[in-house]
């Protein structure tokens, strides 16, 4: 993923976060709205490694006290946090 | 060489990676024992296994169904029912648990938060034999690691989690080669060390202690944003209760009073312990955290 100007929109981050899911984690996910807490997808080990892979795929750190259940409810959920983090991210970003 | 059959024990997040590791294998799983309805009965009924109660374990005739659905060896990955002996005894190639901290030294219960509780600067996973006495029996595998300071207890949990399985994966591969049993290393008892259920210090920050000592135990009781087996430290102030979910050592003396807010700012509030201060970056007020300024006023004490 390059810095700079680039903005990945929520839905290119969802695509991804979907691979990720797939073939890095080994968690079948329904839909990019399916509950991956209740369902039980997004346990608290996946989570840790959850949030290791998009530290290194995005570049960005994530403190995991930043983190609230909200986010992290479905695959479009977190492309949104993803996507504010970036965007925070870009020159001249607002804080 | 043959694929083992084995029988699973399997609760939180271990067990359900664990099944999930297995579904990719030739490992024919007999069942799996687990909390009714939880997870990982869930995951089980999805992965098409048998199921029965966790606490089937305790029951004697539990020995005749494991021999009847031809069980080589019986695999616990955090499920915390002691097994009787007659299960124990039954699979032919042995039992096995899968603890996540060093033993003999962290046998019990939540040892990744006694271990960062206790300042330590390694961490532990190890899988072991199955005896009638909790966390005790040969070792067939332990792994170590360094605990960093960013660490907390969900973080350590985690990487006993994933350097965990392999040795799992490990073991059940071994046991596919015909080996009788894997070698075992014994146990050293006089270094064995039991914790049990009761959250030190009864869940209260005592500010007088050292600010390292405060810090330790915040992190020992964060799952964040899980829910913490600890609960997060309480304090007082003004006869409120309140938790401290997040805090770190700021390296800043102080002779102010312990308990007292000294200073406040957008990165938390720093608070008088024994010998300096923290940085108390997040409070626990009704599940979900929120910085301190929110709540707090310096000159305030807490206690």
């Amino acid at each position: 993923m390059p810095k700079g100007t680039f903005t990945m929109q929520s839905s290119d981050i969802a695509q991804a976060l979907a691979g990720i899911f797939a073939q890095e984690l080994n968690l079948a996910v329904p839909s990019v709205d399916a509950d991956l807490l209740a369902g039980g997808v997004l346990d608290s080990v996946s989570l840790v490694e959850l949030v290791l892979l998009l530290e290194k795929r995005f570049e960005l750190t994530i403190p995991l006290e930043e983190l609230d259940f909200d986010d992290l409810r479905t695959i479009e959920r977190i492309a949104g946090f993803l996507s504010g983090r970036l965007q925070a991210r870009q020159p001249g970003a607002v804080t | 060489m043959r694929d083992p059959t084995v029988m699973l024990a399997a609760e939180e997040s271990a067990g359900l990676k664990l099944m999930r590791a297995l579904a990719g294998t030739g490992c024919r799983v007999a069942g799996v024992l687990a909390t009714p309805e939880g997870p990982a009965w869930t995951l089980a009924r999805t992965l098409g296994h048998r199921v029965w109660p966790a606490q089937m374990v305790r029951d004697p005739a539990f020995a005749d169904t494991m021999r009847r659905e031809g069980v080589d060896a019986l695999l616990n990955v955090h499920s915390l029912h002691i097994m009787c002996g007659p299960v124990l005894a039954a699979p032919p190639l042995g039992a096995f648990n899968l603890h996540p901290g060093p033993l003999p030294e962290y046998a019990g219960l939540d040892p990744p938060s006694w271990a960062l509780y206790h300042g330590e600067s390694h961490h532990g996973v190890t899988l072991h034999a199955m005896t009638g006495r909790v966390d005790d029996g040969g070792i067939v595998e332990r792994a170590d690691f360094a605990i960093g300071p960013e660490d907390t207890a969900l973080t350590l949990y985690a990487r006993c989690v994933t350097l965990g399985l392999p040795m799992v994966l490990r073991l059940i591969a071994t046991l596919a080669t015909g080996a009788r049993s894997p070698t075992l290393q014994p146990m050293d008892p006089a270094r064995r060390r039991y914790f049990g259920r009761r959250v030190p210090e009864e869940g209260r920050l005592s500010w007088e202690r050292p600010a390292a000592a405060i810090v330790n135990f915040v992190r020992a009781c964060d799952y964040h944003p899980f829910a913490s087996p600890w609960g997060h430290p309480k304090t007082r102030l003004d006869g409120c209760e309140m938790a401290i979910a997040k805090a770190r050592l700021s390296a800043e003396a102080t002779d102010a009073p312990p308990g007292m807010v000294v200073a406040l700012d957008e990165t938390g509030a720093r608070v008088a312990c024994g010998d300096a201060l923290v940085l108390v970056s997040h409070l626990a007020l009704d599940g979900r955290l929120m910085r301190p300024a929110a709540v707090l006023r310096a000159g305030q004490v807490l206690s």
